[in-house]
């Protein structure tokens, strides 16, 4: 919604702009053929327009301000020149002309700043374009990367994005696939669309996009593991206590609101823990519990794939080509920030052995959609009440609901193939048969927008919806990255990621706090933007 | 293709800004002018005329044509429809390239801000060029006169073989 209304106010703007400087006619000149007439119109004037008195015979003169008009002499006389009827200069000086010899006087009226309606919007565009530049230039790595994102609803503002794919296939051979959880409503048609749009400065490369569904019935719900397990569900424990190092943080992850729970990051370290204690009351079955999280990540990630790309600076290139053909520099690329960062790690209490007992992990890149995933818990002890607790990197993850349910049983989604896919409302059977051949890729550039269609094994059936995405994509080098160029720098992030959280503290936390609106502010709007001509 | 639109509108803006003669005044020195302005007539038979506006009466239009060193006349009922310039425009297609670049400096927000920076300079860009400009739309014949080198008509003792351009286009 915010960003209808930004659009809409650069529009209103735009029109505006343009309207205030739209030609104007100017109307400034008179003829006069009796003197009387031009003594009457000019005698209350401060300063007098210049005169041009043009003779019988062709010349022409043209006086300065203070011609005067002796109406017993009759005569016009002033200081001024004269010209003949090819307008060549014949005299200058005091001039004094029988007005019978005048076919016709001409005043002209100065137009007064005819250029402020134009150099106005100009200079307030220029201002705009100077603090846009500012902004930039102070906040490079606040610019909108998103990997493809997947809306239901193809009019949904951004923050509500149901998946976002492959976020961590920054290179070809990085790529792999993605499982996201589309949280569906009931579905009461077999028809099921979803719209792919790239709403960054990137080329995505998508070489599947499908469905994994799965039936369930009323009170059912089907969690994704972060094995990419499915697990039919039931029952719902909501969380009663909450807390975070800030205190009570029960009203943040009661309830799946999108108000979540984030922490900032500590000023000295970016890979130091926090810990967040939860309390569970009247669980039943406590044999096959399972902590569903909604969660996704804070900007930190982003923060850190535009940092490697500003310190490779204008050798981007030459790396991205060791990258791909070098599988260590590609895992430590892959794994050693994020291995620092590490997991959400769960821990469940256990009163018998009084000690935290870890359960698992769940991580997943990106900062757009939010995940909801489930972690089956194991030798949960005896009792109605269930303590859990939540490790994880300060200022790196939101959660947005925490709750525990029943685990029915493990189950097999089946998948479902597009059977059409739009681009801008048509038919696009090349982009079909790019998806549905694996040696092929459909390559969605900014601005591109395309919508998925499928039809469903059962018409009165409800299903649980998982979004598979398979790719990698491309992020443009932005050209105020390149300044940054410090391969000192890149080799401590991918050889000593601890040391480097901790020497890029400082300069994370300036962008902490206003990194989050300039992000969210410049992703590419497809309404508006279309990278291909069309 | 939008942008093939765009950069085409830019460059055909661009090279006819640049086509108005140069013995036209500035927009501060219209009062000082000897000549008379710039028209741009429209026949419904033969090739458009354009030169400076010599004189105009009830019945024809003279023209001191641009591209030759003779005064042309032009019948009132031949005349389609007619641009007059009056003075110099100020020129402003430079600002659809500068601001067009500094949009570069923008990151992601260059495309937002790119789109509006061109419409902005190109619309500021058209308005400047048509800021000193009348057509038949907005200018009777009448008032018309009141743009020539000659209001008051040729003069009787003036043979218009003899009119000559002395400036250039």
């Amino acid at each position: 919604m915010k960003n209808k209304k930004l659009t809409y106010l650069v529009v209103v703007l735009t029109i505006g702009i343009v309207t205030i400087q739209a030609c104007k006619t100017y109307y400034f000149r008179s003829n006069y053929q009796y003197a009387n007439k031009l003594l009457h119109d000019t005698k209350n004037i401060a300063v007098k327009p210049f005169l041009k008195a043009h003779h019988k015979n062709g010349d022409v003169y043209i006086l300065r301000d203070s011609w005067q008009i002796d109406t017993i002499q009759n005569v016009v006389s002033g200081k001024g020149i004269r010209y003949d009827f090819n307008r060549t200069w014949a005299f200058s000086g005091s001039i004094s002309i029988p007005i019978d010899s005048v076919a016709i006087f001409e005043t002209n009226t100065k137009i007064i700043k005819p250029e402020e309606k134009r150099i106005a919007p100009l200079a307030v565009l220029a201002g705009v374009d100077v603090m846009i530049g500012i902004l930039c230039f102070t906040y490079p790595k606040a610019c909108f990367g998103s990997c493809p994102t997947f809306y239901i609803n193809e009019n949904d503002n951004f923050h509500y994005a149901d998946a976002e794919g492959f976020s961590n296939a920054i290179a070809p051979s990085m790529e792999y696939y993605d499982i996201d959880a589309l949280n569906n409503k009931p579905i009461s048609d077999n028809v099921f669309s979803i719209t792919m749009k790239n709403e960054a400065l990137e080329t995505h490369c998508i070489n599947d996009v499908k469905l994994l569904a799965y039936p369930r019935k009323k009170g059912e719900r089907v969690y994704q593991s972060p094995n990419n397990d499915f697990y039919l569900c039931e029952n719902n424990y909501p969380i009663i206590n909450a807390k975070g190092e800030e205190g009570d943080i029960t009203a943040l992850i009661q309830n799946e609101d999108r108000q979540e729970r984030c922490s900032p990051a500590d000023e000295h370290n970016l890979s130091s823990k926090e810990e967040i204690y939860l309390n569970f009351d009247n669980v039943k079955h406590r044999n096959d519990l399972g902590l569903i999280i909604n969660f996704r990540q804070t900007l930190m990630t982003t923060y850190f794939i535009y940092s490697a790309m500003g310190y490779m600076g204008d050798e981007v290139g030459d790396i991205f080509a060791k990258i791909e053909t070098n599988k260590e520099i590609k895992d430590k690329l892959k794994n050693g920030i994020k291995k620092e960062l590490g997991n959400i790690d769960v821990y469940a209490w256990n009163e018998q052995k009084n000690n935290w007992e870890l359960q698992d992990g769940l991580y997943e890149t990106g900062p757009i959609a939010i995940n909801r995933q489930i972690l089956p818990l194991k030798n949960i002890a005896l009792g109605s009440e269930v303590k859990l607790k939540l490790v994880m990197n300060k200022g790196l993850w939101r959660i947005d609901y925490l709750s525990l349910t029943n685990v029915k049983e493990k189950v097999n989604a089946m998948e479902v193939l597009p059977t059409t896919i739009l681009n801008k409302g048509k038919i696009d059977n090349a982009a079909l048969s790019s998806i549905n051949n694996p040696d092929k890729y459909l390559v969605s550039m900014p601005g591109n927008k395309y919508e998925f269609n499928f039809v469903l094994p059962n018409k009165d059936t409800d299903y649980e919806l998982f979004l598979y995405s398979k790719g990698y994509y491309l992020e443009w080098m932005r050209e105020q990255w390149i300044r940054d160029k410090d391969l000192l720098k890149l080799r401590q992030m991918v050889y000593n990621p601890k040391k480097y959280l901790k020497v890029e503290a400082k300069e994370y936390k300036r962008y902490e706090n206003t990194m989050e609106q300039e992000f969210w502010n410049s992703k590419i709007d497809t309404k508006i933007f279309s990278y291909y001509e069309n | 293709m939008k942008t093939k639109i765009i950069f085409i509108g830019l460059l055909a803006i661009m090279i006819s800004s640049c086509s108005y003669p140069k013995y036209l005044p500035t927009s501060s020195q219209i009062d000082v002018n000897k000549f008379g302005s710039y028209i741009d007539i429209n026949r419904h038979t033969g090739a458009d005329i354009r030169g400076e506006l010599i004189s105009i009466d009830s019945n024809q239009i003279v023209v001191l044509k641009e591209s030759a060193h003779n005064c042309v006349t032009i019948p009132i009922t031949d005349v389609k429809n007619f641009k007059l310039q009056y003075a110099k425009s100020k020129e402003y297609a430079w600002t659809n390239v500068v601001y067009t670049l500094a949009t570069i400096s923008h990151g992601g927000f260059l495309l937002l801000s790119l789109p509006v920076n061109l419409i902005v300079t190109i619309s500021v860009t058209s308005s400047g060029h048509k800021a000193f400009r009348y057509s038949d739309k907005n200018m009777t014949y009448d008032n018309l006169k009141m743009f020539a080198r000659f209001p008051q008509g040729v003069p009787p003792n003036i043979d218009l073989a003899n009119i000559v351009k002395n400036y250039k286009n």
